[in-house]
């Protein structure tokens, strides 16, 4: 672990990825204490509304007169714990599939795999757009479950290639003609080595789902409205464009900075993790 | 004879990071119009790099070829030619051909489209007798069917036949030399004998001289007039073929002669040179051969030798030309 | 294969949502509950699973996705038109895509290492990690609300497009077009220069582009014949796989550019609950994205010999 802090360490675009994300995440649990104020609570609605970044509101206030700064930091424990928790979601489903498929071979793997390729030629956003309004009022772990559900099948085409050249592998052979079941050569050896692939495709699917639940909660079919979401700030921010360009831009900012954080960490665990690739 | 092409102290560097590779470190040698010059060596030797140095193909950076280098062709220093003019010296005055006929050709063009843009770059001539004159090159490099040929795609066709389109391709304007690095090695066996003697008719034919780049000696004793034998990024012997091969003058000379497959006198086991080539990051002090060399003494360890004339017409980068008696038998 | 899938699948998001088209329809209009059960059984919303979804599937095949409540007319009418509209956001915004990101990825890949390169890398990277929607407000923000140079949304101006030339017209429509295509070009331009400026570095490298070299062409000629048409191979396999996010894109720029496509429709439509627009949208999406990998399939035969052997 240190080992491989070191490195990501060395790398400039890697460190400048681990700094952003981790300042995000501790911004993120840290909210109730740093955030100056109740994100919800309206402060002043006969004069406080749509101040503009002062001092007193760093990022300003909005229609509601509530801190946009608190709302923000909030918003960021919102969108980041929908983020991890699908990508959980996301990383075990297709892990599941790609080992299955990787596996298994023959008929499943071509059946499996045929059905990747159709689920990623549906655009995505539309995808949940319907599922997700359908049901009118998705919660937040509805939510959750379905960002994880659509979200795996880039993975198990990672995890489903890495199987078929670790099958390959002597090692793997030589546990098999030992006589090692196929479960516990799934899991004691195969394992193991499809971690590294697996946290990359993680990490960078971290940043994706951030900006796909931004999406849905622009569109309103999101985190539902009391809570804050990056995506929902901005949505309210757009009606007032012209009155407070800030509600609309400082959310944005806060996308942008953590997606690119992951991105950016992401490429760095890719090339640390796994040297062939450079 | 005054030389065609004169090459005075080439020396070509590669940095990464912060080490630097002298991969060719001050080669110097002439190339006397219509004759043909081998230049031998293993992989690493610089042969390749020295080659490619010759019209500045070399990728800068992280390639350098040093200031004080010479490469005159008739009478012009090709290293401080503008890009402009050296544009119509390759391809036209001197042409290349490669070692991997695969690669070396464009996968999306036709064979026919690519010999006739060597044409079109440096003639003035029209589209129809560019794709006409292509069809006789392929015709005389001894291609079936040049008509049909010319508009296939270079994965339609065997190595040899790609190699043949490439050597089309560099006597489209009919150079006055043709360096070849390697131009068999990608190839099968029976192959290799075929293009090689193709080389050999064409440079007859043409009147040009030929460069010839290998690792294989036996390649360079049936077509070279003069050959080179490069070792750490110099050229450690050079002279007329048959002297050379019937008196080495350098260990090295001598030890890949020993190593070499003999069809007259076939032994049980080829000897091998004891080591390696050293890395072009780190050559040795003195002469670059001295660690594999069984000959060798303090002095070189100390002092590297520079070429020294033999009474055999060949030069020498070896202290024993100047001390035979250390030779040791 | 995709659009059965995505016919299929809609059918079955629809029966597992909770209440029925009608339900909404009768939340607005309030019809009597007799007047419902008749109309239940006229669209056959009481017969058993199957026949429904036999009958769904016809009708789909015939390109009958039913009636829309929310608009009172058939939901392929509704449809067809808007989707001129959307067609030509997303052809705007392709070109914008393809034609800025290969240039930039080209372009940098020759300034290797350089201030430009760099510059541009860090850009499309934030470009890249950028809400599409966020992108627009901010575009919006910036052109739109401060400057002023371009209209808010809409695809004209309804005021005075009626009055206008037919240059007029064309002029109004270009000057509507442009933010919501940059918006939309623009992410996908970031991705596709990220490709090409790899593609190409990797190309630059290979032996042929050291023969062209050696042959005597112009650096021009070395770099347009023989790199950039092998360095756009990959680049076009993209092509294919840009379809569904464009599509996804599209929703969220029509929505903030008030843009009347099917994107726009189909947000619409799922917030006041029309089935049969959402169905409908849904399945064109799919057609557009089988027919946009068609599409990339037929450029990469033209485009790369060696896939052409069976001809």
């Amino acid at each position: 672990m240190t080992r491989l802090l070191r490195g990501l360490w060395l790398e400039r675009q890697a460190r400048w990825g681990l700094v952003l994300v981790a300042a995000l995440c501790g911004l993120a649990v840290l909210a109730p204490w740093i955030a100056p104020y109740d994100p919800a609570a309206q402060l002043d609605l006969a004069q406080g509304q749509y101040l503009a970044p002062s001092t007193l509101h760093p990022f300003g206030t909005d229609f509601y007169s509530r801190d946009l700064l608190s709302r923000v930091l909030y918003g960021a424990r919102i969108s980041l714990s929908i983020a991890f928790l699908s990508v959980l979601v996301s990383i075990t489903v297709g892990t599941a599939v790609g080992m299955t498929a990787g596996l298994a071979g023959g008929a499943v793997d071509r059946l499996l795999m045929r059905g990747v390729d159709a689920a990623l030629a549906v655009p995505r956003v539309f995808l949940l757009l319907v599922v997700v309004a359908l049901w009118e009022g998705v919660s937040v772990t509805g939510l959750i479950v379905v960002l994880g559900l659509t979200s795996w099948f880039g993975t198990s085409r990672i995890v489903r290639a890495e199987v078929l050249s670790l099958r390959q592998r002597t090692y793997i052979t030589a546990a098999r003609a030992l006589g090692v079941g196929p479960r516990r050569l799934a899991l004691r050896h195969l394992l193991p080595n499809l971690a590294a692939p697996v946290i990359v495709a993680a990490t960078l699917g971290i940043g994706q789902i951030i900006l796909i639940e931004a999406s849905l909660s622009y569109l309103g079919v999101g985190v539902p409205p009391p809570t804050p979401s990056w995506g929902s700030i901005i949505q309210e921010g757009q009606q007032a464009l012209a009155v407070a360009p800030w509600v609309a831009t400082f959310p944005g900012l806060a996308i942008v900075a953590t997606v690119i954080g992951f991105s950016l960490l992401g490429d760095g665990l890719r090339d640390t993790l796994d040297p062939t690739t450079r | 004879m005054k030389p065609l092409l004169r090459v005075r102290g080439l020396r070509t560097s590669f940095k990464t990071g912060r080490t630097v590779a002298r991969a060719v470190d001050d080669v110097s040698f002439d190339l006397l119009p219509g004759e043909t010059l081998g230049i031998v060596g293993e992989s690493g030797s610089g042969k390749t790099v020295t080659a490619l140095s010759l019209l500045r193909l070399i990728q800068t950076p992280p390639g350098h070829i040093a200031e004080e280098s010479v490469v005159e062709y008739n009478g012009v220093n090709l290293l401080e030619l503008p890009a402009k003019e050296l544009r119509r010296v390759r391809g036209a005055e001197i042409s290349m051909v490669f070692q991997e006929p695969t690669t070396s050709l464009n996968p999306v063009l036709t064979v026919g489209s690519q010999i006739a843009e060597t044409l079109r770059a440096h003639r003035v001539i029209s589209r129809r007798s560019a794709a006409a004159r292509t069809i006789g090159l392929l015709r005389r490099v001894g291609i079936p069917e040049p008509e049909i040929r010319t508009r296939h795609y270079p994965h339609q066709m065997s190595g040899g036949m790609q190699q043949r389109v490439m050597i089309a391709m560099a006597l489209a304007c009919e150079p006055k030399i043709l360096i070849a690095d390697e131009p068999t090695t990608a190839l099968d066996v029976t192959i290799q004998a075929q293009i090689l003697e193709l080389l050999a008719d064409l440079k007859r034919q043409l009147g040009m001289a030929m460069l010839l780049i290998t690792h294989d000696l036996g390649v360079v004793a049936g077509i070279a007039d003069r050959v080179a034998v490069m070792y750490g990024g110099q050229i450690v012997e050079e002279g007329p073929t048959a002297a050379l091969f019937t008196n080495p003058a350098h260990p090295y000379t001598e030890a890949l002669l020993r190593a070499a497959p003999r069809l007259d006198a076939p032994t049980a086991r080829l000897p091998v040179i004891p080591g390696a080539v050293p890395p072009a990051t780190r050559w040795p002090t003195g002469c670059r051969f001295h660690p594999r060399c069984r000959h060798a003494w303090e002095r070189c360890t100390a002092e590297p030798p520079p070429p020294l004339a033999t009474p055999t017409e060949q030069r020498a980068r070896c202290w024993l030309v100047d001390e035979p008696v250390r030779r040791k038998p | 294969m995709i659009v059965f899938l995505v016919a299929t699948l809609t059918f079955v998001l629809l029966q597992v949502a909770p209440g029925d088209p009608l339900t909404r329809a009768s939340e607005i209009t309030l019809v009597p509950q007799q007047v419902l059960e008749q109309q239940r059984r006229n669209f056959g919303l009481d017969r058993p699973v199957h026949v429904q979804y036999a009958r769904y599937l016809a009708n789909v095949a015939r390109g009958d996705f039913g009636y829309s409540f929310r608009e009172h007319r058939p939901a392929a009418a509704a449809i067809a038109e808007r989707i001129p509209n959307t067609l030509l956001l997303a052809a705007a915004a392709l070109v914008i895509t393809f034609a800025l990101g290969i240039l930039i990825g080209a372009l940098q890949a020759t300034r290797r290492g350089s201030a430009a390169d760099e510059l541009l890398s860090l850009t499309s990277l934030t470009l890249y990690s950028m809400p599409v929607f966020w992108l627009g407000v901010m575009l919006l923000l910036l052109f739109g609300v401060t400057l002023g140079w371009f209209p808010a949304g809409g695809v004209v101006d309804d005021a005075i497009y009626p009055y206008l030339s037919p240059l007029g017209r064309l002029g109004n429509r270009l000057h509507h077009l442009i933010l919501p295509a940059v918006t939309l070009g623009a992410v996908g331009a970031a991705a596709t220069a990220r490709y090409q400026r790899a593609a190409m570095l990797d190309v630059v490298g290979q032996d042929f582009v050291r023969t062209a070299r050696a042959k005597g062409l112009r650096e021009r000629a070395v770099f347009f014949r023989h790199a950039l048409r092998n360095a756009l191979l990959p680049v076009i396999t993209l092509f294919g796989l840009f379809f569904p996010l464009l599509l996804s894109g599209s929703v969220l720029v029509e929505t903030v550019f008030a843009w009347p496509g099917i994107g726009k429709l189909a947000v619409d439509a799922i917030h006041g609950r029309d089935y049969a627009v959402v169905t409908a949208v849904a399945i064109i999406a799919a057609i557009m994205v089988v027919v946009g990998n068609l599409l990339a399939d037929l450029l990469y035969r033209l485009a790369d010999p060696r896939t052409r052997e069976a001809q």
